[in-house]
C-alpha cells in the first residue's frame, strides 16, 4: 500500500465514523444547532467520501490507458 | 525513451527528480480566501450600518448585530485570514523543502473541507444564537472538537512535509507558520476545555470560573492576535515580499532575531486586556510590561521587511501587489507601536471600551492582515495558475488607493469617536456627578459611527475589484501562457 491509498483509506475510515457520529447527534438532537451540525456532519463524510471514491475510480480507469502507452514508448 | 526523457529532467534539475507538488489544495483555499474576504468585509459593513442606524436588524434575532458581529469577526479572521494562511503555508512549505505535501491528496483535501466546514458551522451556528460568549472564541464544544482534529491534520502535514524536505535549511518563514499551527493549537485546546450539558446539546459550560476564566480567555484572545495574525502573516511577508521583490531578506540573522523575541514576549501580554479589572495589579503590570517590551521585536521586523526593499523601491511604482505588501508593513509598525501605548494602564483607562480599540483592530486587521494577504494573492494566483501576469495591473493599483483610502476614513473616524468617548465617560460636572449619560455619548460619536461604514464600503468595493481581477487573470485569454508545470520549473530554494 503506497502513501496515496493509506491516505485515503485512513480518511475515508475517519470520514464514516465522523458521518456516524453525525447521524447519532442529529437524531438524539435536543436543540437546533446540534441537529443542523449532526445532519451536515454526516452529509459533509457522505460527500467527502464520495469523492474519494470518484477519484479512486478515474485512477483506476487511467492506469491501464498510462501502462499502454508506456508499453509503446 | 522514457528512460531518456527522465534522465534528461533529472539533468536540468541539477540532478534531482523535479518535484510534483500538491498545487490543487493551495488553489482551492486561495480561492476561498477571496470569497470569504467578500463575505466578511460585507457582513463588517452591514453590521457598522447597523451600529449608526439601529433599525437596520428589522427587528430579526438572526440580523442582530450581536449575532452577525461574530459572523463578522469568524469571516475576516478565521475565514479570510485563515484560508490565506492555509494557502500560503502550503505553497512555501513545497517551495521552500522542495517537497510535495505529505499525506497524500486525501489529507490535503479533508484540510480544506474541514476547515471551511468549521467556518460555515461556525457562523450558522452564531446566527441561531449559539455562543460561549467569549471574544474569537464562540465556537461551543462540538465545533471545538471538530476543529482539533482539522487543526492536528495541518500540523501533521506540515511537519511531516518539513521533515521530508529535500533543502537542509528551513527558511525563516516556515519558523513563523510552524510557530503559528503550534501555539493556535495550544491556544485553543486550553481555551475551550468545556463540559457538555450533553452530548446532543450545544450549550457546554467552561472549566474555569470568574478572574481564571478572563485570564485564559484574554491569554488565547491575545495570542490569537500574536500567532494567528501577527506570526502566521509574517511568514507570509518573509516569503512573498522577497519573492516580488526578487531580493534576498534585508537582513537573515534579525529574522532569527524578530522570530525567537517575538514569539517569547507574545505569550505574557494577555493580561492588558484586563487592566482596572479584578485581575491582580502584578498581573496587569506584568501583561502591560511585556507589551512594551514587544514592541522591539515588532519593529525589528517592520525594518527587516520594509528594507528588503533596498535597490528594488522602483518595483512599487509598477507592482501594486508589492505596494500592497510594503504598506501592510507600514501598518504592522503603526498598529505594533499603538498596541503598547494603549497597553500603558493609564492609556489604557482612557482607551479601554471605547471605539479606539475598534480602530486600532483595523488598523492592524485591514492595513497589516488583509494588505499582506491582497500582496500574496496578487502574486500567487498568475503564479498558481500559470499565466503571463495580473489581468489589471491598472485594476489593481485602484483597489489599492480605494481601500488605503477606507482604512484611513475607518480608523481616523474610530480613533476620534474612541477618544470623545473615553473623555466624555470620565468627565464630572461641580457636584461630582457623571456630566453625560451614556446615550450622550452614543449620540455625540454617531457621525464617526456614519464615516466608519463609509470607509468599509470603500475597503468592500476595493475587494470586488480584486475579487473580478484575479478571476480574469485565471480565466481571461490575455494572461495565457504555454503551460509548463510545477514540476519542471526550477528547483526551489530558501530565498537566503
Amino acid at each position: 500500500m503506497n502513501g496515496e491509498t493509506a491516505s485515503d483509506w485512513i480518511f475515508g475510515i475517519l470520514m464514516a465514523v465522523s458521518g456516524l457520529i453525525g447521524l447519532v447527534m442529529a437524531a438524539g438532537a435536543r436543540d437546533p444547532e446540534i441537529f443542523i451540525f449532526g445532519g451536515s456532519l454526516a452529509v459533509f463524510a457522505v460527500a467527502f467520501i464520495a469523492g474519494l471514491r470518484r477519484r479512486h475510480t478515474a485512477a483506476m480507469v487511467a492506469a491501464p490507458v498510462a501502462a499502454e502507452a508506456k508499453a509503446h514508448g | 525513451m522514457a528512460n531518456a526523457t527522465t534522465e534528461a529532467a533529472v539533468a536540468s534539475f541539477g540532478g534531482r527528480m523535479p518535484v510534483n507538488y500538491n498545487m490543487d489544495v493551495v488553489k482551492k483555499f486561495t480561492i476561498a480566501t477571496v470569497f470569504w474576504g467578500v463575505v466578511g468585509f460585507l457582513v463588517g459593513v452591514y453590521i457598522a450600518s447597523e451600529l449608526a442606524w439601529p433599525g437596520l436588524n428589522f427587528g430579526l434575532p438572526w440580523l442582530n448585530f450581536g449575532r452577525l458581529r461574530p459572523v463578522h469577526t469568524s469571516a475576516v479572521i478565521f475565514a479570510f485570514g485563515g484560508n490565506a494562511l492555509f494557502a500560503t503555508s502550503l505553497y512555501v512549505v513545497q517551495r521552500t523543502c522542495g517537497a510535495r505535501l505529505f499525506g497524500g491528496r486525501a489529507m490535503a483535501d479533508f484540510l480544506f473541507w474541514g476547515y471551511n466546514f468549521f467556518i460555515v458551522q461556525a457562523a450558522l451556528s452564531y446566527v441561531l444564537g449559539f455562543s460561549r460568549g467569549q471574544e474569537y472564541s464562540e465556537p461551543e464544544w462540538h465545533l471545538d472538537l471538530w476543529l482539533v482534529v482539522v487543526w492536528v491534520c495541518y500540523a501533521v502535514v506540515f511537519i511531516g512535509t518539513l521533515l521530508k524536505r529535500k533543502e537542509p535549511h528551513i527558511y525563516v518563514a516556515n519558523w513563523f507558520y510552524l510557530a503559528f499551527i503550534l501555539t493556535i493549537a495550544v491556544l485553543h485546546i486550553v481555551n475551550t476545555m468545556a463540559l457538555p450539558v450533553s452530548f446532543f446539546e450545544a450549550k457546554g459550560y467552561t472549566l474555569y470560573s470568574g478572574t481564571q476564566n478572563a485570564l485564559i480567555q484574554w491569554w488565547y484572545g491575545h495570542n490569537a492576535v500574536g500567532f494567528f495574525l501577527t506570526a502566521g502573516f509574517l511568514g507570509m511577508m518573509y516569503y512573498f515580499i522577497p519573492k516580488a521583490a526578487n531580493r534576498p531578506v534585508y537582513s537573515y540573522r534579525l529574522s532569527i532575531v524578530h522570530f525567537w523575541s517575538l514569539i517569547f514576549m507574545y505569550i505574557w501580554a494577555g493580561p492588558h486586556h484586563l487592566h482596572w479589572t479584578a485581575l491582580p495589579d502584578w498581573a496587569q503590570t506584568l501583561g502591560m510590561a511585556f507589551s512594551i517590551m514587544l514592541w522591539m521585536p515588532s519593529w525589528g521586523g517592520m525594518i527587516n521587511g520594509i528594507m528588503t526593499l533596498s535597490g528594488a523601491w522602483d518595483k512599487l511604482r509598477t507592482d501594486p501587489g508589492l505596494r500592497f505588501s510594503v504598506t501592510a508593513v507600514g501598518f504592522y509598525g503603526m498598529s505594533t507601536f499603538e498596541g503598547p501605548v494603549m497597553s500603558v494602564r493609564t492609556v489604557n483607562a482612557l482607551s479601554h471600551y471605547t471605539d479606539w480599540g475598534i480602530g486600532h483592530v483595523h488598523s492592524g486587521g485591514l492595513g497589516w492582515v488583509a494588505f499582506i494577504t491582497f500582496g500574496a494573492l496578487y502574486y500567487l494566483v498568475p503564479v498558481l495558475w500559470e499565466r503571463t501576469g495580473l489581468y489589471s495591473v491598472r485594476m489593481a493599483a485602484w483597489h489599492y488607493w480605494i481601500a488605503t483610502l477606507g482604512i484611513v476614513f475607518y480608523i481616523s473616524s474610530m480613533w476620534v469617536a474612541g477618544i470623545e468617548e473615553g473623555l466624555m465617560w470620565r468627565a464630572y460636572d461641580k457636584n461630582g456627578f457623571l456630566q453625560y449619560s451614556f446615550i450622550e455619548s452614543v449620540m455625540a460619536v454617531h457621525p464617526f459611527y456614519v464615516i466608519r461604514m463609509l470607509g468599509g464600503v470603500m475597503f468592500l468595493l476595493g475587494a470586488l475589484l480584486m475579487a473580478y481581477n484575479l478571476v480574469m487573470t485565471i480565466r481571461s485569454p490575455s494572461t495565457q501562457r504555454a503551460s509548463v508545470g510545477f514540476g519542471s520549473g526550477p528547483m526551489p530554494v530558501a530565498a537566503e
